[in-house]
C-alpha cells in the first residue's frame, strides 16, 4: 500500500465533505487525477499506488467524477507530450479503425465524459493510440448516460483528423491500467455501501431492537464483510503482480462478483429506505452496477482467464497461482 | 527476528513434496484422492514427511520441529493437497494441537508431546464437538474434576476424526460452572489407550469410516496434561481455531475436480461457457490463495487472525462446493463411479462446511467482530 495513503484517503474525505459544487475543478486544483505520472511531464508525482487510494476513496463517497478515464487518458498523452489542463476522454477499440487518410469516420459510443473533454484517446489493438480533437468542426457529441447518470456519450466523426501517438504504451497497458483502476473503484464504492448499511441496520430499530440483533441480517453484513475481504485480497494481489501476468482479470472478476452481491444485500438491508432518490445508498449501487463491467465484463475476463488456465494447464495454474503474495 | 522465507525456500520445499509425492504415487503406494487431509491415513507416509522436515515445521529446533515459518509450511502443505497424499494421520496434531501445546502448555507438557509429533509417532484426534452440543463449542457437557495428582473425565464426544487410530486426544471440557458459559472451560491432552476411553465408529454416507464417537467413563488425566489455564480455555480454543480454519485445506479439499475441469476445458476448446465457468473458479481460488498468505502471514507476526480464518474457511468451502459442481456442466459427472474423482469430491461435500465451524457460525462469528468494531 502506498505510503501516503492515510493523506490522500483523509484529503479526498475533507473534500467530499465540504460539499463543494465543483469537486472536480478542486480534484484537479489539487492535481489528484494526475498523481501516478512525473512531474516532468505535467503530473504530480507519485505512483499509481497512490492513485489507486485515491479513486478507491472517491468511490467509496459515491462520487462521480472522470478520475479514471482522465488519469489514464493524460498517462497515455503524457508518454509524448507536455499536459496541459484540459480534460482528455479515453475510450478502448476491439480493432484499429481505417486512418489511412490521416482521418477517421465512424460513431463511437459510450464515450465517458466526451461532452466535458476537450480530446479524445483511441486505443486499439496493435496500433498507436489516436488523439482526436473533440472540439473540431466535424465532431459531434450526442449526451447519452450510463445507470449510474454518468456521461457515456455518443461521438460521431465525419473525416475527422486523428494524429497517431507514436511513443504511448500499448492497448494491453492502458486496458490493464484501466481495469485495474475500476477495480479499485468498484472496492471503494463497495465499501462505501458496506458503511452505510452497517451504520443503518445498527441505528434503525424495529421489533424493539436494532436491526442487526436479527440473525438473519447480521449473516447478510457478515457476507458483505466477506466479500470485501475478497475484493481487497484480489486487488493486493493484482497491485503485487507482473503486468500483464492475468492478475488485473482476476481482480476485475472478483470485485465485480463482490459488487453484485454487495449491492443485492445492501439494497435488501435497507428495505424501502434504499431506492428512495434522497437516500445516498442509490449513488453507490448504481455506480456498483456499470462499473463492474466497464471496460470488459465480468464474463469476458472470465472466460480470457478460463482459456488461459486451459491452455496452461493444472501446473501451469498451480504454478502461476501459488508464485503470487510472496 | 526476520520471519520471511525467501521466494526460493519456498520453491525448494515445494519442489522436494513434489518429489515425494510422485515417488509414492508411481510406486502405487497411494492413490491421490479429494479430501485427503482427513480421509487418506497412512502413518507410514507421514513418518516419512516427518523425517524429511516437512511435519512440524513452524516448530522449535528444541522440540523437533524445523523452526521455519507458516508461510513456507504453507508451501508444503499446499502441495500435498494437490498430490492428494495421504496426509490424515498428523494432519490434526501438526496444524492445530502442536501450535497450542507451543504457546500455551508447560514445559513439562512441550517436551512430553511436541516431539512425538514433529516425528509422526503422536497421532491426534479433536474432542470438541458433542452430541448435545452441535456447533455451540461452549456448552459442552464433558466434565474434568480435580483427583490425586490430576483430573478425572466423564462426558461424550462425536464426530471424533480418526479417533480409532489416535494415540491422543485434544479434549475441551468443563472444569467448573460459571455464569457464563464460555468460562470454566479447560483444555488437555489424553492417552487414547487410557482406561475408561471407548470407541465406537460412526460410517458416513460414503460407507467410510472417519468418525467416531467416544466415551470417557473416569479416564484419568494427569495434572501436567491441561493445556494452558484452567478455566480459561475459551480464548485459547477461540485462537486454535485460527489455525485450524485458515488453512489451504479449506479450499483445496475438491481440487482433484478442479484438475479434471481443466483438462475437460482444454479439450472443449469451443465451450465458452465452460471457459468462464473455469475462468471464474480459477480467480476465486487465486484470491482464496492469497488470503491463506495472508494467514500465514499474519502468524508468522504472532498474530491469530480470527475473523479473517473465519471469512477463509467460509469463502474457501463454498469454492470447494462450487467446483464440483462446475464439473456438473460436462459428461463427466453422468453415472459417476463410487471411486472416481467426481464421486469421492460429491460424497465428502456435506462435510466441507461443517467441519471446523458451519458457514452460519462463521458468519455470524464475522457479524459479532463487525457489531463490535
Amino acid at each position: 500500500m502506498s505510503q501516503f495513503a492515510d493523506e490522500l484517503r483523509s484529503l479526498v474525505d475533507d473534500l467530499a465533505a465540504s460539499g463543494r459544487p465543483d469537486l472536480w475543478g478542486s480534484l484537479c486544483d489539487l492535481g489528484l487525477p494526475r498523481v501516478g505520472i512525473d512531474e516532468a511531464k505535467g503530473g504530480s508525482g507519485g505512483s499509481l499506488d497512490d492513485l489507486l487510494v485515491v479513486v478507491e476513496s472517491l468511490a467509496g463517497h459515491g462520487i462521480g467524477v472522470p478520475v479514471v478515464e482522465a488519469s489514464t487518458a493524460d498517462w497515455v498523452l503524457g508518454h509524448g507530450r507536455e499536459l496541459d489542463g484540459d480534460l482528455t476522454a479515453i475510450l478502448l477499440l476491439d480493432r484499429a479503425p481505417d486512418t489511412a487518410s490521416g482521418a477517421l469516420t465512424a460513431e463511437l459510443t459510450a464515450v465517458p465524459w466526451a461532452r466535458d473533454a476537450a480530446r479524445l484517446v483511441l486505443c486499439a489493438p496493435d496500433s498507436a493510440p489516436l488523439l482526436v480533437d473533440l472540439r473540431h468542426t466535424s465532431v459531434t457529441v450526442r449526451d447519452v448516460e450510463n445507470i449510474a447518470g454518468e456521461p457515456r456519450d455518443t461521438v460521431i466523426l465525419t473525416d475527422t483528423p486523428v494524429l497517431a501517438l507514436d511513443s504511448a504504451p500499448s492497448h494491453d497497458e492502458v486496458r490493464e491500467r484501466l481495469a485495474l483502476l475500476w477495480s479499485a473503484a468498484v472496492l471503494g464504492a463497495a465499501r462505501g455501501a458496506y458503511k452505510l448499511t452497517k451504520t443503518y441496520v445498527s441505528e434503525r430499530e424495529q421489533f424493539g431492537a436494532p436491526l442487526l440483533k436479527i440473525p438473519a441480517v447480521a449473516g447478510n453484513l457478515a457476507r458483505m464483510r466477506v466479500q470485501l475481504v475478497q475484493a481487497e485480497a484480489a486487488l493486493a494481489l493484482a497491485r503485487e503482480a507482473e503486468p500483464l501476468s492475468g492478475a488485473v482479470g482476476i481482480a476485475r472478476i472478483t470485485t465485480a462478483a463482490a459488487a453484485t452481491e454487495i449491492a443485492q444485500i445492501a439494497h435488501q438491508l435497507h428495505g424501502a429506505m434504499g431506492i428512495t432518490e434522497e437516500y445516498p445508498l442509490h449513488r453507490l449501487t448504481r455506480r456498483l452496477w456499470s462499473w463492474r463491467d466497464a471496460v470488459a465484463s465480468e464474463r469476458r475476463w472470465a472466460e480470457n482467464l478460463g482459456r488461459r488456465a486451459a491452455g496452461a494447464g493444472e501446473t501451469g495454474v498451480w504454478t502461476r497461482i501459488t508464485a503470487t503474495g510472496r | 527476528m526476520d520471519h520471511s522465507p525467501g521466494p526460493d525456500s519456498c520453491a525448494e520445499l515445494r519442489a522436494q513434496v513434489g518429489e515425494l509425492t510422485a515417488e509414492w504415487r508411481d510406486a502405487g503406494r497411494y492413490v491421490p484422492r479429494s479430501d485427503s487431509w482427513l480421509r487418506s491415513f497412512d502413518l507410514e507416509f507421514s513418518k516419512e514427511l516427518a523425517a524429511r522436515g516437512l511435519i512440524a515445521m513452524t516448530y522449535p529446533k528444541e522440540f523437533g520441529g524445523a523452526a521455519r515459518t507458516n508461510v513456507e509450511r504453507l508451501a508444503v502443505t499446499e502441495e500435498l493437497l494437490r498430490a492428494g497424499a495421504p496426509v490424515a494421520a498428523h494432519w490434526i496434531g501438526d496444524r492445530q494441537i502442536g501450535p497450542a501445546v507451543l504457546r500455551h502448555g508447560t514445559r513439562e507438557l512441550q517436551e512430553e508431546i511436541v516431539p512425538r509429533i514433529a516425528s509422526g509417532d503422536a497421532v491426534f484426534c479433536l474432542g470438541m464437538s458433542e452430541p448435545e452440543a452441535g456447533s455451540d463449542l461452549a456448552s459442552v457437557k464433558t466434565t474434568a474434576e480435580r483427583t490425586d495428582g490430576g483430573w478425572l473425565v466423564n462426558g461424550h464426544k462425536i464426530w471424533t476424526t480418526q479417533a480409532h487410530h489416535a494415540t491422543h486426544a485434544y479434549l475441551l471440557a468443563r472444569t467448573s460452572r460459571e455464569e457464563r458459559k464460555h468460562d470454566g472451560l479447560s483444555e488437555f491432552v489424553l492417552d487414547m489407550d487410557a482406561e475408561g476411553v471407548q470407541v465406537t465408529p460412526i460410517v458416513d454416507l460414503a460407507g467410510e469410516h472417519h468418525f467416531n464417537e467416544v466415551r470417557f467413563e473416569n479416564v484419568f488425566v494427569p495434572a501436567h496434561r491441561v493445556i494452558g489455564e484452567v478455566g480459561k480455555g475459551w480464548k485459547q480454543v477461540v485462537e486454535q481455531l485460527s489455525f485450524e480454519r485458515g488453512g489451504a485445506e479449506r479450499s483445496l479439499s475438491s481440487y482433484p475436480v478442479l484438475v479434471e475441469l481443466i483438462a475437460e476445458s482444454a479439450r472443449r476448446h469451443d465451450d465458452r461457457e465452460l471457459h468462464a465457468l473455469l475462468g471464474s473458479l480459477v480467480a476465486r481460488l487465486a484470491v482464496l490463495r492469497r488470503l491463506c498468505f495472508e494467514v500465514a502471514s499474519a502468524m508468522d507476526a504472532g498474530q491469530a487472525p480470527v475473523q479473517q480464518a473465519a471469512a477463509l474457511k467460509f469463502l474457501g468451502n463454498a469454492f470447494e462446493h462450487d467446483v464440483i459442481e462446475a464439473l456438473r456442466r460436462t459428461d463427466l459427472c453422468q453415472d459417476p463411479a463410487f471411486d472416481s474423482t467426481f464421486g469421492q469430491a460429491l460424497l465428502a461435500s456435506p462435510a466441507f462446511s461443517l467441519r471446523g465451524g458451519a458457514a452460519e457460525v462463521l458468519l455470524s462469528l464475522i457479524a459479532r467482530q463487525e457489531a463490535r468494531s
